[in-house]
């Protein structure tokens, strides 16, 4: 399960907004069954078919390296493009998880020991407001829409 | 790209809309677009909406610090299409030679101390997931980021560890300066959702 806080349904909340994509792509209609996705979102290698393993298991760790061959050793077993495609999101989806996850975790952790008094207190910094970029930003656009 | 079928499997406005940006910017939509218009209620939608509200939201972050993380986690991931599209809005908003800096060394990069402590805590959970505990957030807190300050930097990291994948993954094709600079004033100037 995500590390999701309780965000009182505020659905502009960024857990809230990452929850519904999760859904979508791990629980959504699909031409790959549901539980397929949560195993490679989770890669459970132990769990995912053989030809998908390696994979997966590139994606997860090193992207960078997936080549066109193993791309088409799935198209060539039978898997159709339209299912890549959705295995592709599910693992990359999970990679984001595991460190969505991490991240609330340890703010959840240093938010209990500030709570004990074990560590240093939060000094307020003022929120920027969201419709209005900054002036050097502005200036930018501008800039390149005179280009 | 190494899913050709996605580029052919959009509903009609969204063949219209595309065709649109290719005769406007003269050139053909970056292989991003077709991924998100592709079955946009599977990924597209729900993705862009969250980058959308994290990138562009309301923040304790300016919009350029924000694009320079999503350029940090990028380059951290060797993602060279994200990497160069928001290091392209970096250079647009907070000049070319911060991003030059940071990808050189953060550490030694003319950042203020907030954002300073944002890029460890993005290095560790980028690479490190599992060695991520509440000293780094702790340290944040102490150079002023608010609790909401540091999940924004956790959901940046989130969404560019997911992107960065599917990028490779299915090889999008690399723009030159020219492109990354005409895709960054459009996100600049109508964000992420494809709504």
């Amino acid at each position: 399960m995500p590390l999701v806080p309780d965000t009182d349904n505020d659905d502009t909340a960024p857990e809230s907004l990452f929850a519904v994509l999760r859904h979508a792509v791990l629980d959504g209609p699909g031409s790959t069954p549901s539980r397929v996705r949560h195993v490679v979102a989770h890669a459970k290698l132990d769990e995912v078919s053989h030809e998908l393993r390696g994979y997966v298991d590139t994606m997860r760790e090193h992207a960078w390296r997936s080549t066109d061959e193993q791309v088409r050793d799935l198209l060539s077993v039978g898997w159709s493009e339209d299912q890549v495609f959705e295995l592709t999101v599910a693992v990359a989806l999970g990679a984001g998880q595991r460190r969505l996850d991490a991240g609330l975790a340890a703010i959840a952790r240093a938010e209990a020991r500030l709570a004990d008094g074990d560590a240093t207190p939060v000094r307020v910094v003022p929120a920027q407001p969201a419709a209005t970029l900054p002036p050097g930003v502005q200036a930018e656009v501008t800039r390149h829409a005179a280009a | 790209m190494r899913l050709p079928s996605l580029s052919r499997s959009w509903r009609f406005s969204d063949r219209v809309k595309l065709k649109m940006i290719r005769i406007a910017s003269g050139r053909p939509p970056a292989d991003i677009l077709k991924i998100l218009h592709y079955r946009r209620e599977f990924f597209g939608e729900p993705f862009t909406t969250w980058v959308h509200q994290v990138l562009r939201g309301p923040s304790e972050w300016s919009i350029g610090e924000r694009e320079l993380m999503a350029t940090f986690v990028s380059n951290l991931n060797q993602c060279r299409f994200c990497a160069g599209s928001h290091g392209a809005i970096v250079d647009a908003t907070l000049g070319p030679e911060v991003t030059t800096a940071v990808l050189a060394d953060w550490r030694t990069a003319p950042l203020r101390a907030p954002l300073r402590a944002a890029f460890a805590l993005l290095e560790t959970l980028t690479l490190q997931p599992g060695e991520v505990g509440p000293e780094l957030v702790e340290a944040a807190y102490a150079h002023g980021v608010t609790e909401q300050g540091v999940r924004d930097v956790v959901h940046v990291c989130a969404i560019f560890c997911t992107i960065n994948r599917i990028a490779d993954a299915v090889d999008f094709a690399i723009p030159d300066d020219k492109g990354f600079q005409g895709d960054a004033y459009q996100l600049l100037k109508r964000g992420y959702a494809i709504g």
